[in-house]
């Protein structure tokens, strides 16, 4: 018997959707790019300080990162079930998790330079610079953040009864994401019970991450960094084991 | 806690098995040697999906289905709306589990391992439309490297699939701008691009498809059923599963009500023969009577003012002969035959449960 890694395979259908993607801009620059630059400069003016304005870079990064990695996840699935797409990649010899890694590995590429983008402008207008380092552990930490949040959509998507209610629910979240994860400002100004709800989600860590590294304070941000590793290592493997893709 | 076996397993969602043929192997067309038995041996299939409104009973969508077919056989799974045909399949495909019953795809069990038995099957999902953004070439290749096609294998594989689907002219054209039909075509292309497939499942693969390109798809299951592989496909077109199937199976409630090879299920009606009669009008009063008087005691299917259409137990029996030609002589025009498949698909699926 001869095996070989599916890893090029999954690679290569991301690589194709993305090409596909890129054949229509107009959505891509929207999500990629006004939206979290707008809410950058909204949020980074609105207030004052310079502490203040590099949660709001933090949070537009994050929220950026994460909201595309459920929601298009999520959408793409409802969009698979409804074209009976699903049904054939279920019908191949292939993981669950190759279909999953393929869908979020399109959007990581542009997920990267939206965040590159934002990271321009917050220099330009807002003044906060960043050292190679910085800048290295903040891709690094983005990573993170992406595979901490991706079985979010799959699981939306997989479990969704209804392309409606997949696509509501990944709306939803979405909204849930923008509103209440305290990534524009810090986790410490929760109340008690709330926060510790927050810490039971990957993006407020990603926002601690994000800011320790950003800011440079701190020494090596170990607790973020496990519990991220944590979520992805709980989403790896609920896909991969726990998930039967055959519907019920 | 969790032991090597457990990241093993993980490690092997990231691979896809590759056994079979090598490089000598001739293509996805060329099949290299099949081995012997059915490609798919179901039996005592039975699924049921939760009732529709609460308080209403389960719907039983297939009940008890069995079903085996062997290389180089085509198979059409006929029925009304609802009948189970989509269900039947899907099991099959890996897409649904079954209530009860078990599936073998080329000896390989569905249920307990569906990624071997995955490899033998390629499958065109009713009413699927292919990613619209995606052009030909590129989605064909992809569907076939999820199928196990290396990377090195891929582009020259794709460019056959094309050529033989007449699809070469749209090949980098993005799906979307296609007609429907053409569509249709690039899911045929897909499914033939898995390189050890021995099982073709095809859900209503014609709706839609002009004649021509229904002709031209007729055309390429003849071709893959000649090369060996088994074919189950389903249709509301009886003239398409008498065109193509070598065995028509037919059912209602998601039971099988007849299953052979067309001639045995019209035969199996329970009147092998029909006589109609057309042109009364050019007879004499007296050959009227005289007509109406040797067909007493045949049943009569329909009749208009001028024609009419009964039933007879055996159309090629000297009696029914005799009759044909007596009436013939006096200037009716007579046919004699046994019932198409039509005929029989409409007396099986209309008539009352108890009968069946
Ligand atoms: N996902 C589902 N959940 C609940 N009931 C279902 C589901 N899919 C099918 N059914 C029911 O099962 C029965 C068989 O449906 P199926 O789709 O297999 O029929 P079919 O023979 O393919 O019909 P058609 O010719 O219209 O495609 C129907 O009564 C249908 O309502
Ligand atoms: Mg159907």
């Amino acid at each position: 018997m001869n095996r070989w890694p599916a890893v090029p395979l999954t690679v290569e259908v991301a690589g194709l959707q993305l090409r596909t993607a890129l054949r229509d801009l107009g959505p891509l620059l929207m999500f990629f790019f006004l939206l979290p630059l707008g809410i950058l400069f909204f949020l980074g003016n609105l207030v004052g300080s310079l502490a203040s304005q590099r949660q709001i870079l933090v949070g537009s990064i994050l929220l950026e990162t994460a909201l595309v990695n459920i929601t298009s996840t999520a959408e793409q699935m409802a969009q698979d079930k409804q074209s009976r797409m699903y049904d054939l990649w279920v019908s191949t010899p292939v993981s669950p998790l190759v279909y999953l890694l393929s869908i979020s590995l399109t959007n990581l590429p542009l997920t990267l330079v939206s965040a590159a983008s934002l990271l321009l402008a917050a220099e330009a207008f807002f003044g906060i610079g960043l050292s190679a380092l910085a800048l290295a552990g903040v891709f690094a930490s983005l990573l993170l953040v992406f595979t901490s949040t991706l079985g979010i959509g799959f699981l939306i998507g997989a479990y969704g009864r209804s392309p409606r209610a997949t696509n509501t629910l990944a709306n939803f979240a979405g909204a849930m994401l923008g509103f209440f994860a305290p990534v524009y400002y810090p986790v410490t100004i929760l109340p008690l019970p709330w926060r510790y709800l927050a810490y039971g989600w990957p993006l407020t860590w990603g926002s601690v991450l994000l800011d320790d590294v950003i800011s440079g304070t701190g020494g090596a941000p170990l607790l973020p960094v496990g519990v991220l590793a944590g979520f992805s290592l709980l989403w790896i493997v609920w896909v991969g084991r726990v998930l039967r893709w055959r519907e019920r | 806690m969790a032991g090597s076996s457990f990241w093993g397993n993980i490690a092997s969602h990231f691979r896809v098995s590759r056994t079979g043929p090598r490089e000598s192997d001739p293509g996805t067309f060329g099949l290299p040697a099949l081995p012997a038995g059915p490609v798919l041996e179901v039996k005592d299939l039975c699924r049921t999906y939760p009732p529709r409104r609460p308080g209403e009973a389960p719907v039983v969508a297939n009940d008890h289905l069995s079903l085996t077919i062997h290389p180089g056989e085509v198979v059409a799974l006929l029925g009304p709306n609802g009948a189970g045909k989509s269900t039947f399949l899907r099991q099959v495909a890996g897409q649904l589990c079954p209530t009860r019953g078990s599936i073998r795809v080329a000896g390989v069990d569905m249920v307990a391992s569906p990624r071997e038995a995955k490899e033998a099957l390629s499958v065109i999902p009713q009413e699927s439309t292919p990613y619209g953004g995606a052009t030909v070439r590129e989605f064909v290749r992809m569907i076939a490297r999820l199928k196990g096609v290396t990377s090195a294998e891929a582009a020259s594989t794709v460019t056959e699939i094309l050529d033989r689907l007449d699809l070469r002219r749209d090949a980098d054209a993005p799906i979307r701008n296609l007609s429907g039909g053409y569509q249709r075509r690039v899911l045929l292309a897909a499914a033939l691009a898995g390189r050890r497939a021995r099982l073709l499942l095809l859900d209503e693969p014609t709706t839609g498809l002009d004649p021509t390109s229904r002709r031209s798809v007729w055309g390429v299951v003849r071709e893959l059923r000649d090369q060996g592989l088994g074919i189950l496909l389903t249709t509301h077109y009886l003239e398409e599963a008498e065109a193509l199937a070598d065995r028509v199976v037919i059912l209602r409630n998601g039971r099988v009500l007849a299953d052979g090879s067309v001639p045995e299920v019209r035969r199996r009606f329970p009147a092998g023969g029909r006589l109609e009669l057309r042109g009364l009008e050019r007879l004499t009063d007296a050959d009227r009577k005289e007509v109406l008087r040797r067909l007493q005691g045949r049943p009569v299917l329909s009749q208009g003012p001028t024609w009419m259409r009964l039933q007879l137990s055996d159309p090629f029996a000297p009696e029914a002969l005799d009759i044909a030609r007596s009436l013939t002589a006096r200037g009716a025009l007579v046919t004699l035959g046994t019932p198409s498949l039509e005929d029989v698909y409409l007396d099986l699926v209309e008539s009352p449960e108890a009968l069946v």
